[in-house]
C-alpha cells in the first residue's frame, strides 16, 4: 500500500504554493503559506473566502488548477495514501454514517489506518463523555464534532486539519471542543491547520495566522508579530486627510471621530504623537478592517 | 477493498432481510414463467440493496470522509462492483430459500429445478444492469443517476420476459419485429449451433469478464476525476 520511497521531509508540515483553482463563480489565486512543525494555524476568512476549497484542495477532494501542495515535504498526490495515514481530519460536518454506531464506525475508520491505537481511542471515548454502542445519528453536533476527534486523535496522526469545527456549536459544546485543541496542542509533535470565520477562537491556541479573502492571501504570519505590528488608532476626524488615510487598512468615521487599523503601529505612533490614541488589535479587528476598508456612518 | 464491501454490508443490516422477501415476490410473480424468476429475484435484490448503500453514501455525504482516509479511489469503485457480485450471491441464495420454503410448506406452486445456466442467465442480466449503471453514477453521483437506475432495473427484469412473451403471443419467430432482431443475427446463432454447451457459456462468460472489467475501468477514470 505504501510502496513508494519517502523523501526527506523539510521543516514545514503543510507548505502551500501559488495554488490556484477556478470554478464558474469563484477562483482561489495563488494561495501561499506554509506551517512549520509543532505548530497552530488558523486559517481565517469570511464564508465563501475560499477556506474550505484551499483544504479540500490539499486533501485531494478538488483537483487543483495549478501549483503545489506538499504535507511531510511530500508532494499532496505523489504521496497521497502515505500522506493521509499522517493526516487526522475534522469537517464542519459530520460525515461518518449516521445509522451506524459509534462502535461500528470507528471498526471501519480504524481499518484504514496503520497505526490505530484502540486504547487512545477508547480514553478519548471516556473522556468525552460517549458511548460506543450510541449511533451517530442521536449525537448532537457537539458530540458528533467529539468523536470526529476522537478518531482523529487515534492513528497517531502529526497533522491535524480542521474545516471549521466550531461552526453551529454552541458556547459550551465550543469552549470544549478549544479546551480539548488546547491539551492536543501541548504534545509539540502534533501540528494543526484550523480554519474558522470565528476569530476568537483562534485567540488562545493559534500561532499563525493566514487570513483569506476572495480566493486570496491577505496575510500569513505569526499571531503575535501580527498582533504587535498591527494597531487600532482612535481619534478626531480632523486628524484624518488624504495623507494620513494611506496609513490605513480600514477605517470607520461618525461625527465622534474615527477608529481605523494601521499595519504598521510604529509609524502611526510617529504621525499622530499623543493626538490619537492606539491600542492593541484583536484577530476580529484585523480581518473586519480589511474585510471593509473606508466606512462612513 | 473488502473493508468498503464489510462497511457497505454493516450499513445494511436492516435490509438484508428484505432479500428473501424479494425473492418470494419474484417467485410469486414469475409463477408462469419460472425460467425468469431467478433472474429478477437477483437483478432486483442485487439492485436494492447496492442502492440503498448508495443511499446512505449521498445521504451522509460519507464520500468526503471516505475520500479522505488513506486509500486509493480504485478501491471505493472496485468494492462497489464486489458488493454487487456479494448481493447476486444472496439473491440466488434467497431464490433457493423461497424454493426450500414453498415445497417444505406445501404451496401449490410449481417448482423448476434451478440449473446452472438459469444461475448464470442471472448473473450476466445483474453484470448488465450494473455494467451500465456503476459508470452513470460514479461519473453523475446518486442525485442525478437514479432515474437511469430505475429504467435499467425494469429493463434488466422484464426484457427477459417481454422477449418470451413477444416470442409466444405474437407470432413465435415469425413475428416481423423478432425477424427484423433475428436476421442478422442468424449467422451468428447457426455458428452458436455447431458450439458445445461449455463452449458457448465460455463465450458468454468472457464477454461479460470483458464487459464488465470496462465498465470497472471507466468507473474508475470517471471516479478519479470527480470532486467533492
Amino acid at each position: 500500500m505504501f510502496k513508494q520511497p519517502l523523501p526527506i521531509e523539510t521543516d514545514s508540515i503543510l507548505s502551500v504554493d501559488h495554488l490556484t483553482k477556478h470554478f464558474k463563480d469563484f477562483s482561489l489565486k495563488n494561495v501561499s503559506f506554509s506551517l512549520p512543525h509543532g505548530y497552530v494555524m488558523g486559517f481565517i476568512g469570511p464564508n465563501g473566502a475560499g477556506k474550505s476549497t484551499t483544504i479540500k484542495l490539499i486533501m485531494n477532494l478538488l483537483h487543483k488548477d495549478d501549483g503545489q501542495i506538499k504535507v511531510f515535504g511530500l508532494d499532496n498526490l505523489h504521496h497521497e495514501l502515505a500522506i493521509k495515514d499522517r493526516i487526522a481530519f475534522v469537517y464542519d460536518e459530520n460525515h461518518y454514517y449516521e445509522e451506524l454506531s459509534i462502535q461500528d464506525m470507528a471498526r471501519i475508520v480504524a481499518s484504514f489506518y496503520k497505526h490505530w491505537e484502540k486504547k487512545t481511542f477508547n480514553k478519548c471515548l471516556k473522556d468525552f463523555d460517549l458511548n460506543p454502542k450510541q449511533k451517530i445519528k442521536q449525537l448532537s453536533k457537539g458530540m458528533k464534532m467529539k468523536f470526529s476527534l476522537a478518531v482523529a486523535l487515534s492513528h497517531r496522526a502529526e497533522l491535524l486539519i480542521m474545516d471549521e469545527p466550531t461552526s453551529g456549536l454552541d458556547p459550551m459544546a465550543r469552549n470544549e471542543l478549544l479546551e480539548i485543541l488546547a491539551i492536543l496542542i501541548q504534545d509539540e509533535r502534533k501540528s494543526v491547520f484550523f480554519s474558522t470565520h470565528i476569530t476568537s477562537d483562534l485567540d488562545k491556541i493559534a500561532d499563525f495566522v493566514t487570513f483569506i479573502n476572495h480566493g486570496e492571501i491577505a496575510m500569513s504570519a505569526a499571531k503575535d508579530e501580527i498582533l504587535e505590528k498591527y494597531g487600532v488608532v482612535k481619534g478626531a476626524n480632523d486628524l484624518l486627510d488624504e495623507e494620513t488615510k494611506r496609513l490605513f487598512v480600514g477605517v470607520k468615521t461618525n461625527q465622534f471621530g474615527f477608529e481605523g487599523l494601521v499595519r504598521d503601529k510604529e509609524k502611526a505612533h510617529r504621525h499622530f504623537k499623543e493626538r490619537a490614541i492606539i491600542e492593541k488589535p484583536t484577530l476580529e479587528d484585523i480581518m473586519i478592517y480589511t474585510l471593509r476598508g473606508e466606512q462612513h456612518d | 477493498m473488502i473493508n468498503l464491501v464489510w462497511k457497505d454490508l454493516l450499513l445494511l443490516k436492516r435490509s438484508l432481510w428484505l432479500a428473501p422477501l424479494y425473492a418470494f415476490f419474484a417467485f410469486f410473480a414469475f409463477r408462469t414463467m419460472p425460467d425468469g424468476g431467478l433472474s429478477a429475484a437477483t437483478v432486483a435484490i442485487s439492485y436494492m440493496l447496492l442502492l440503498q448503500a448508495i443511499i446512505q453514501d449521498d445521504k451522509n455525504q460519507s464520500e468526503i470522509m471516505l475520500n479522505s482516509l488513506p486509500m486509493r479511489r480504485g478501491n471505493i469503485v472496485l468494492a462497489k462492483y464486489l458488493s454487487a457480485f456479494l448481493y447476486a450471491t444472496l439473491g440466488i441464495l434467497s431464490f433457493l430459500l423461497t424454493q426450500v420454503i414453498v415445497t417444505v410448506v406445501g404451496i401449490p406452486l410449481s417448482i423448476n429445478q434451478i440449473s446452472f445456466e438459469e444461475i448464470f442467465g442471472a448473473l450476466i442480466a445483474m453484470v448488465v444492469l450494473i455494467g451500465i449503471y456503476f459508470p452513470i453514477y460514479f461519473k453523475f453521483g446518486y442525485l442525478r443517476s437514479r432515474i437511469v437506475g430505475t429504467i435499467l432495473l425494469v429493463v434488466s427484469i422484464f426484457l427477459f420476459a417481454m422477449g418470451l412473451s413477444l416470442a409466444q403471443r405474437a407470432g413465435g419467430v415469425n413475428n416481423s419485429i423478432l425477424q427484423t432482431i433475428i436476421t442478422p443475427l442468424q449467422g451468428v446463432v447457426g455458428w452458436l449451433q455447431t458450439q458445445t454447451d461449455w463452449q458457448i457459456a465460455s463465450y458468454l462468460f468472457a464477454l461479460a469478464l470483458i464487459f464488465t472489467a470496462s465498465s470497472a475501468l471507466l468507473s474508475l477514470r470517471f471516479y478519479t476525476r470527480r470532486e467533492f
